[in-house]
């Protein structure tokens, strides 16, 4: 990606807040996005702060925290009540959401995961406060069960009102479009990324825990190939590459996956890879790289036995240090985290380039139209009771009263190297 | 687009971008949508038989409370009750242990053993039922009637929505929808003028929301018939013809009311339900949970 002038990039700095529910210390594969994505904006020349909810048994962990290269990380204290999600109370978070961002004065939000209700409700303030909003989807929904049914018509209201949707795989777009009654070109497709060189600083959950993985330890063991096949659950982020390169065969049986992580670090490790056919996966790797199978028991045995038959073609029985290093090396340069900071900064100045604030007129008509008579009125309640919330709390603490947060000198901060610059 | 070159098809492991922006929308969208792949069709007679099968347990309620009105007007003696009672059990019994015999879900009892346990749940039944019956009188004599008749509506409403149609809901508990008419039963017993009339009341209500369901649950399971779906509607058609002159009798508004709401359930709503069934609208795609077979 070297025609990007990157000097054009860093003239037009901007704050950007990511905001989601899920930040470390929990680990997942949206934890890991928000975290690499911020470093990568940084380097790029940019400030950005996480906003998140107090983690910990008595929410120990709240306040304000800084992470490596100058990445400020606001532990909100609200408490998770279902999943480490936030009681989505819609209003009851704006007072402090509000000063979080007039005292940083970011000029862009991003909210990550539509399970997080914190970035639902975050994305709806600040749009009231006049700022441009982008917002990633990292999983896939149904349709059929009354539960996708409500999630998806409040995610449409979220969507309605946000500038521009980023999905990771092009079938999560799909999902995505149609969940939310969005117009495909609002949305664009920004895949996930692994840092294929330094794993001591990535955080993986590898897919393979609950009852998906219970299927695969049978299937284990009725092979019984349990020398072959490594099953991780979830292992300390440091293990993961020593655990993954003992291994030959990397088996995925995720029955859904909106992108599927875990496949390209077992590919990025040089391992053979043996995956179920299912959401964005076939998108990920090329044909050569990759096995797919059914999701069933038998073609997914079957696509083992491949997988091993050719490890067994190896003079010892094994596969050959060469057949590692040519896998890593054909995997390495396709996701990077510089690649998706990038491009998400694509996306970030096309929405700051679509002009100043929109009307809030024209923002309160759209829940009518992009939402359903029943859904849009709903909607449109919420969002006229928090511009009557905001008007209060300027009326209590006026916006020039809240004093600007304090930002880092980057050339002072002591020179960590990051994931972005290395290359 | 000026990228003419690069493959439309989903994938990302294919450097596109910056030559084609990310918000790219190819021709392949959607693609791979499917609409109302699962979706069964039903057909207006098949309805119209499942519909009949709520309105057979409809129209059976129907007879108990139409029974214990005009027992309360004095037109009916509860002896001649009984006496149906006597005469129409034996007859439905017989016809209950062939239907069991044909169904599927046999018990290793033998049908000997098996109507040997029931004449002595029978026995013990109604010689308990005799028993309790001059307390069961009184047992709600206190409350007044207004009350009686809320409790009535609201536990025979309750059976309604519980009862085991045949289908597989969350909502079904035969437990509950029988205990709920009995106390109903109880509730009505305590308004009749004599012990006998309590006696009456119990008796037929474990007839009509004890056995009778199950007779009619074995008769749709264990006849293997062509003509099984004519069965069940001439069956629905019997019954409802029965509450409908049993009705004449209590009242003529009341009858009236009762033969819309008849021609409104047995035929506007199975209907209306085939007719609404082309707005079944059903999307899958490769975003869908797989389903390990």
């Amino acid at each position: 990606m070297g025609d990007i002038n990157d000097k054009d990039v860093i003239n037009k700095k901007i704050c950007i807040a990511m905001v989601s529910d899920f930040f470390f210390p929990n680990m997942g594969g949206v934890e890991t996005h928000i975290y690499q994505l911020a470093q990568c904006l940084i380097s790029l020349g940019h400030r950005v702060i996480v906003i998140t909810h107090a983690y910990g048994k008595n929410s120990e962990r709240r306040g304000v925290r800084w992470m490596m290269n100058g990445l400020k990380v606001y532990y909100l204290p609200f408490l998770p009540f279902y999943n480490q999600c936030v009681l989505p109370t819609v209003l009851l978070t704006l007072p402090l959401v509000r000063q979080v961002l007039i005292r940083e004065r970011v000029g862009l939000v991003h909210g990550h995961s539509a399970f997080s209700a914190l970035a639902n409700q975050t994305l709806l303030h600040a749009r009231t406060l006049g700022l441009p909003t982008v917002f990633t989807d990292h999983s896939l929904f149904g349709f059929a069960d009354v539960s996708s049914i409500l999630t998806n018509k409040l995610l449409n209201g979220i969507l309605s009102d946000t500038c521009h949707v980023i999905c990771v795989s092009h079938t999560s777009k799909e999902n995505t479009a149609l969940r939310a009654m969005l117009c495909p070109s609002r949305i664009s497709v920004i895949p996930n990324a692994i840092d294929a060189d330094r794993h001591s600083d990535v955080r993986f959950l590898i897919g393979g825990d609950g009852p998906k993985r219970l299927v695969l330890e049978e299937l284990r063991e009725r092979l019984g190939i349990q020398d072959r096949v490594l099953l991780q659950g979830q292992v300390p982020h440091h293990q993961v590459r020593a655990h993954l390169v003992r291994g030959d065969i990397f088996l995925n049986t995720s029955l859904t996956e909106a992108f599927c992580m875990a496949i390209l670090e077992g590919a990025s490790c040089g391992l053979s890879v043996v995956s179920t056919n299912v959401g964005g996966i076939p998108e990920v790797l090329p044909s050569d790289l990759i096995r797919l199978a059914e999701p069933d028991a038998t073609s997914l045995a079957d696509g083992l036995e491949q997988a091993i038959a050719e490890c067994r073609q190896g003079p010892d029985g094994r596969r050959q240090p060469e057949d590692f290093h040519r896998l890593h090396e054909s995997v390495r340069d396709i996701y990077t985290w510089r690649n998706v900071a990038l491009r998400t900064e694509c996306v970030y100045r096309r929405v700051l380039d679509a002009g100043g604030p929109e009307p809030t007129r024209h923002r309160l008509a759209n829940y009518l139209t992009a939402c359903g008579p029943v859904g849009g009125k709903i909607f449109l309640i919420f969002a006229l009771l928090n511009l009557a919330l905001v008007w209060l709390l300027q009326l209590l603490q006026p916006a020039e009263r809240i004093e600007p947060g304090i930002v880092p000198d980057r050339s002072k901060l002591r020179n960590r190297s990051t994931p972005c610059e290395e290359q | 687009m000026h990228s003419g070159s690069i493959s439309h098809r989903k994938c990302l492991h294919k450097p596109s971008w910056p030559e084609r922006p990310d918000n790219f929308t190819g021709d392949d969208f959607l693609e791979d949508l499917k609409r109302n792949l699962y979706v069964k069709r039903h057909s207006l007679l098949t309805v119209v038989v499942a519909t009949g099968r709520v309105f057979q347990h409809f129209c059976s309620l129907c007879l108990f409370v139409q029974a214990y009105c005009l027992m309360l007007q004095g037109t009916l003696a509860p002896e001649t009750v009984l006496f149906g009672l006597g005469m129409l059990a034996p007859p439905l019994y017989l016809a209950y242990l062939f239907c069991a015999s044909g169904s599927a879900d046999k018990s290793d009892l033998s049908p000997m053993r098996t109507a040997f346990g029931h004449c002595r749940l029978l026995l013990v039944l109604t010689a308990f039922t005799l028993m309790w019956s001059p307390l069961l009188k009184s047992l709600t004599a206190t409350i007044s009637t207004d009350t009686i008749h809320a409790m009535t509506a609201f536990f025979l409403t309750a059976n309604l929505l519980f009862h085991d149609y045949g289908g597989s809901a969350a909502i079904v508990s035969k437990s509950f929808s029988l205990n709920s008419a009995v106390f109903a039963a109880i509730c009505l017993a305590s308004r009749l003028p004599s012990s006998l009339h309590t006696f009456t009341t119990v008796e037929l209500a474990l007839f009509v929301f004890a056995f009778w369901p199950e007779l009619r649950r074995n008769m749709s399971v264990g006849l293997h018939s062509p003509f099984q779906p004519v069965l069940s509607l001439g069956l629905t058609f019997l019954l409802n013809l029965a509450a409908q002159c049993a009705m004449c009798f209590i009242s003529m508004p009341a009858a009236c009311c009762f033969l819309l709401l008849s021609c409104f359930i047995m035929l506007i709503c199975p209907i209306m339900f085939v007719a609404m069934q082309a707005q079944k609208n059903n999307i899958h795609g490769p975003w869908d949970e797989a389903v390990i077979h």
